[in-house]
Order: structure tokens, then sequence, then C-alpha cells
């Protein structure tokens, strides 16, 4: 497998090789017992950009369709139009630039996948391959009552069509690594299948493609969304050398030479691969250039961009190289980041995110500006000290493994007692404080890191909650839906159950006025974290700061109006 | 019985172990004193990952069928902090409070026999639990 990554934005020893990201589920093989080699050529990101990630769908690398919290917003009929299944689209679902006059809004791209979660397939269509699907008999009337879909059980259709557009992008994006180009004899118009018989005796059943290199005029090789083995051939009347060539891996999933589908193909695979070689440096070297790769699937070179990227540099960049433009689609996709967890470094800092002080996690509530410092607020109990400043130091995620400390403390007002406060106890309406950051930390205002579900073990960020609004009151309505993302239990999602209500703190003399306690999921290191309420899509408004809990289903938080109240005026978005 | 065994054999690890101390009999009225004992009794330093700031800590009080009359983080809120305690080969931490015999709900509880077990929260859905002890409240 060799995938080139080369993100300005994670340090060396920092990084994950994407590599990582590719050997996920068992789905992805379709039975490979060896995976062929993958050549996706990955562009350098924009370094102001947070590390994480964004857009592809978790397909796109061979995992499962990640799980999302299904929510009205994000189900309309539009985008069911994009769930995967007998009844697919079959389109792809990224965008064309040359063949769509009207992009799609690739952020509002989502689909449902078989759990009834919605999975982020912005950029699974490239995974999709575009062809119609073949079936072993003829469809009825209805269009779908007879399709079989060839390498899987009918009753995994809908997984399978996830898993083969998962196979048909590893295939497309690259499969390239025998660098043994077709040599010139074997692309003679000669429809012998001793090449094929050659190769077959010299390669395993588990490797189509080497299988398929052999076979004269071969374009590339993949799966379609129906399971349809399919292979691209300059002359089509090749297709019994490329049955036998095939042979003994189509024996090895039990389908027969003619039930594979044969495509024109307008280019050599070895031209493609020779092309890729040679353009993806320059292609890649256009700002906002995501990925370059020779493509079984359509048999062109595929570069994908970036929204706003310049389809035409691209292009220009490699026709001087000699390749034709004919040979190339340009495609808009979202950036390739590096996925990252809420306990792991990322920068920049958005909320949600573990914090360390010594001794002692917790998350991020949220990035803000207070009197023209940046900085983030978390809990005051998250500081050396409950209440009063004793400066303390913050790394991102942990000292031992993040050094450079990312913050300092700078304001946490001082626990009182008297006036509404009871009698032997010391009081404040906000369990918050406020740290500046140092040392040029990167940091995102109004950013809150989005994970794809609120499964307490899913702790991956795939993206972001942007903060559009505060709540103005600190007395929000009970039985109001809010939710919070935290270090250890992540995205979690419930009613509020009470509002304004004084609670005194376990184990200590401090009481806190003016609280609200929601029903949902909270663990240990969870202080701190961001409390919100979702408008539509992604963007939210800021509700407050997480402190405590009861239990593991009952957490606490300040209102955002109280922690003002108490840290100052705060710009948070 | 064998639930009491089955908490003690889980309690006592390679590295690790924790208990519930009890006075064996109490006059009725005082206060009871119990503690939690969380001994590294490995040869390697331990990391504990422990919820609250203070660390929370439960005291499960239950009469000799098991009914809980007494729970000391009944209803409580802790803070949400998570404290990450390197604990020495062979030393101990010690969590103490004091019940005051009576209910949750305020009523004093009758004299007769009672079993106590300690809970220590931490960053899962499990807490460290100690085995069953029993004590007497005497008239």
């Amino acid at each position: 497998m060799a995938v080139r990554v080369s993100d300005a934005d994670v340090p060396a020893t920092d990084a994950k090789p994407i590599s990582y990201l590719l050997a996920f589920a068992p789905e992805c093989d379709l039975g490979f017992t060896r995976r062929e080699p993958l050549h996706v050529d990955v562009g350098p990101r924009d370094a102001s950009r947070p590390s994480r990630a964004e857009g592809f769908h978790d397909g796109f690398f061979c995992g499962k369709p990640a799980g999302q919290k299904l929510n009205p917003e994000r189900s309309g009929a539009s985008l069911r139009l994009l769930t995967l299944g007998k009844d697919s689209i079959g389109e792809p679902l990224t965008v064309t630039i040359e063949s769509r006059a009207n992009a799609l809004d690739l952020d509002q791209v989502n689909a449902v996948a078989d759990d009834g979660h919605p999975g982020n397939l912005a950029n699974g269509g490239l995974l999709v391959a575009r062809h119609q699907p073949t079936y072993l008999a003829a469809p009825s009337k209805s269009g779908n009552s007879t399709r079989k879909p060839l390498l899987r059980e009918a009753s995994m259709l809908r997984l399978r069509s996830i898993s083969v557009a998962v196979l048909a992008g590893a295939v497309a994006l690259g499969c390239s690594d025998s660098n043994q180009p077709v040599g010139p004899s074997d692309q003679s118009d000669n429809s012998s299948s001793e090449p094929a018989m050659r190769a077959a005796a010299q390669t395993g059943a588990d490797d189509p493609i080497a299988l398929a290199k052999s076979v004269p005029g071969f374009g590339g090789f993949f799966i379609d969304e129906q399971g349809t083995p399919t292979i691209y051939l300059k002359d089509t009347g090749k297709r019994a050398a490329a049955e036998q060539a095939l042979s003994p891996w189509l024996g090895s999933h039990g389908v027969r030479g003619a039930q594979m589908k044969v495509l024109h193909a307008d280019f050599d695979w070895a031209d493609l691969e020779r092309w890729h070689a040679k353009g993806s440096p320059a292609a890649l070297a256009v700002k906002g250039a995501v990925f370059a790769g020779a493509d079984h699937a359509t048999n062109r070179l595929r570069i994908g961009i970036e929204r706003g990227a310049s389809a035409g540099e691209v292009r220009q960049a490699l026709t001087r190289l000699g390749i034709p433009a004919s040979a190339v689609t340009v495609e808009v996709t979202e950036p390739v980041v590096r996925l990252a967890t809420l306990q792991e470094s990322v920068r920049p800092v958005i909320a949600g995110v573990q914090i360390n002080f010594p001794g002692f996690l917790c998350s991020i509530g949220f990035n803000a500006t207070r009197s023209g410092t940046s900085g983030f607020v978390t809990a005051s109990h998250c500081t050396n000290t409950q209440g009063g400043t004793e400066n303390t130091p913050y790394w991102q995620p942990l000292q031992s493994t993040s050094p450079i400390q990312i913050a300092t403390e700078a304001v946490d007002p001082v626990y009182t007692s008297g006036g509404s406060c009871p009698a032997g106890r010391l009081c404040r309406s906000s369990d918050a404080s406020f740290a500046r950051y140092i040392n040029n930390t990167q940091n995102t205002l109004g950013r809150i890191a989005r994970t794809s579900s609120t499964r307490k073990q899913d702790l991956t960020i795939i993206g972001n909650w942007t903060i559009t609004a505060d709540a103005p009151s600190a007395c929000i309505a009970v039985g109001t839906i809010v939710n919070k993302v935290g270090r250890t239990t992540g995205w979690s999602q419930g009613r509020v159950t009470a509002t304004c209500v004084d609670v005194n703190v376990g184990g200590t003399n401090i009481t806190q006025l003016r609280q609200t306690l929601v029903q949902a999921t909270v663990g240990a290191g969870d202080s701190g974290s961001d409390v919100f309420a979702i408008n539509s899509g992604t963007n939210v408004t800021l509700e407050g700061v997480l402190w405590g809990g009861s239990g593991s289903h009952t957490f606490v938080f300040s209102p955002l109006a109280n922690v003002k109240q108490e840290l100052g005026a705060l710009t948070t978005h | 019985m064998l639930y009491s065994l089955l908490l003690a054999a889980a309690l006592v690890t390679d590295s690790m172990t924790l208990d519930v101390s009890v006075p064996h009999n109490v006059r009725a009225g005082e206060p009871v004193a119990l503690a939690i004992h969380l001994t590294n009794s490995g040869t390697a330093p331990m990391t504990l990952y422990l919820r609250g700031r203070p660390a929370a800590f439960d005291l499960i009080v239950t009469d000799t069928r098991g009914k809980i009359v007494w729970r000391r983080l009944e209803n409580a809120v802790t803070s949400m902090a998570l404290q990450v305690r390197e604990l020495a080969a062979g030393e101990s931490l010690t969590f103490e409070d004091v019940w005051s015999q009576r209910t949750n709900a305020g009523a004093v509880v009758q004299p007769g026999e009672y079993r106590v077990k300690g809970q220590l929260l931490t960053d899962t859905d499990t807490p460290l639990e100690t085995p069953l002890r029993s004590f007497r409240i005497t008239p």
C-alpha cells in the first residue's frame, strides 16, 4: 500500500500514516486474501485548518460507514436519494466539474447506512462505480425484484454495496503497485489466450489486477456497485482473453466468465499509470489539490480538488506534460485530513478536546476572546485551585506526549459566601475559568469537535459543530434538547430536566448557583465540556460549560450567561 | 455467600488490593467510621484514573437482605474532572467518611447486622469495588 501524504498540519512525530485508515473492515476485501496496493497521492492541506476527518466517508478508506446521529436536518428526501443499496441511483456522489454545472454542496451530501445512521458520503461517491449494474437475470418490470449481486448473498446487498463501492474505489484509485507495465508484445491485437494463461500460472487467484494486466488493451478492472466484475478493454472483442486471464479469480469467487462485464477503454492502463506517475506531482502542486490517481472505474486519470480550487490550473499543468486532456477527470472533493480523536493532539485547538493540567484531565469548553486575548473556557475546578487564579498550565492532549504548553489560566474568580449562598458554603454561579493561549497555539474560534454519533465509544473527530449564537438566557426551558462533546464520552444528547437550580458539589463545601441539569451521558474527564443546542445542520447555539454529574446519565452545566457574568465579556464565534 | 465470594475474588489483582474497613460492633446512635483502602500490591507503579475532584467514592450500607439503607453518593453531584494518580509500589490511598446511622431519607436505622461495600469511581462505567464487610449495630 502506498499512500503519500503531505499534511502541513501534522507534526512528523504526531502524524499517523494515512495507511492506518486503510486497514479496516474485512468487508473491504470481498474475499481478497491479499489486498491490492493502493496508489493514491494525497495533497497537502491548508495549515490553518484542524487535523481532523473532514468529509471523507469512512468507507473511502475501507472503513465501516460511520454511525451518525440522525436528526431531521440531515434526513431530507434529497439525501435519502443517496442511500446506497439495491435502489441506489448508481451515480457518483462527487461532482465532476465538467459534467455538473451546478455543483452540489458537498457538505449536504449524507446518506443513511443500514443501521439507520446517516454517514457522510460526500466522497464515498468516489468509490461508487459510475456504470449501470449488471444482473444475473433480467430485471423485472419493477426493475429490481430479480436483481442478484454476483459476489455476495442478496441479504448482504446493502452492506455489500458499500463494500463494493469501497473496493471499487480502492481499485479505482490506483492498484498500480506492481510497476510492471504491460509489454509491447502483450499489447498486440492478438486474441490468443496464451498471455492470460501465463499470467494465471504466475500470479495468484487473489489478484485480479495482475491477471487482467496480461490482457492486451487492458484499461482497468473494478467491481461495480452491483458486485459485477467489470473490465475495460480497448478492443472489446478480446473478451475471451480477458475471461481466461481472470478465470482463476472469477472461479475463486464463484463467478462465470460470461458474467463479467466488458466496457470499451479509451486508454491503455499502462498509459494511465505512466501519466499518473508523470502528472501526479504537477497536479498535487496546484493549490487545493486533494488526490491524483489512475482510476480503474473510469479509465481515466482522476484528480480531486477542493471546492474553489482551479480545475483549469490542474488541466493546464497536465497538458504541459503531454497528458491528453481527454484522459483526465477533475472533480470536487473534500480535503483529506488525519483522523484524530478527542483525546489526541488537535490543531488548531477546538472545543471538546482533551486538556491536561497537573494531575488531571478535562475538556475544553469553547474558544473565546476576552478583552482582546485569545483563550479558552473550561471548568473552574479544571485549574490548580478551584476559584482563584494560579496560572495553571495546560497541555493538549497530555504534557507527556505534547510537552509544549498551550495555555495558562488567566481568569478564575474566587468562590464567596453570603448573599444567596447557603450558610457555611462557598458559591459561584458558574464553574468556569478562562485560560489564555500561549506559544502561538493555533486555535479556531466558534468550532466544537464533532464525532459521528452519540455512542460514547465514538471519540473520532469527523468535523465541527459551528457556534453561530450564544444562549441569551441563564435559564433554558426544561425539556430543551442539548448536547455536549467531551473527551471521555464524546458527543451526548439529552433533555434539560431542571433549570436554574442551586447544586451542592459532592465532597466539597461548594454550591453552584442557578445551574442546569440534563439527562445525558457523562463521564470523568468531561468537565469543562461545551454544552450546545443544535439549530440546523451543524450550526449550534452555545449554552454553557459542563462541570458535574450524578451517576453516568445526568450532567450539570453552568449556563453561558452565568459564565459571562463571572468571567467578563467573551466572544465565542 | 457466593455473591460475596465473587466480589472478593474480583478485588485482589496482581497489582491492587481494595478493601473497606468498618468496626465490627458500633453502639446505636454512634457515628460509624468507614474507609476504603486501595493498595498497589504490585512491584511497579500503577496509574489510577479517578473520577471527580476530590475523587468520588461511594459507600453503600445494606441490611442482611441486601436492601440499601444508605448510600454516600445517593443523588450526589460530583465534579467530572478525571484525576490521574500515580501510585508507587506498596503505596496506599484511603478514602474515609462517617455514617450517621440514618437512611438517605433521614430515618434512624434499627440495631442489627449490616453490610457495607465501597466503590471508587473511575473513567469507566464500572467502579472499583470492595468486598462486602459485615458489622453490627448494638442497642
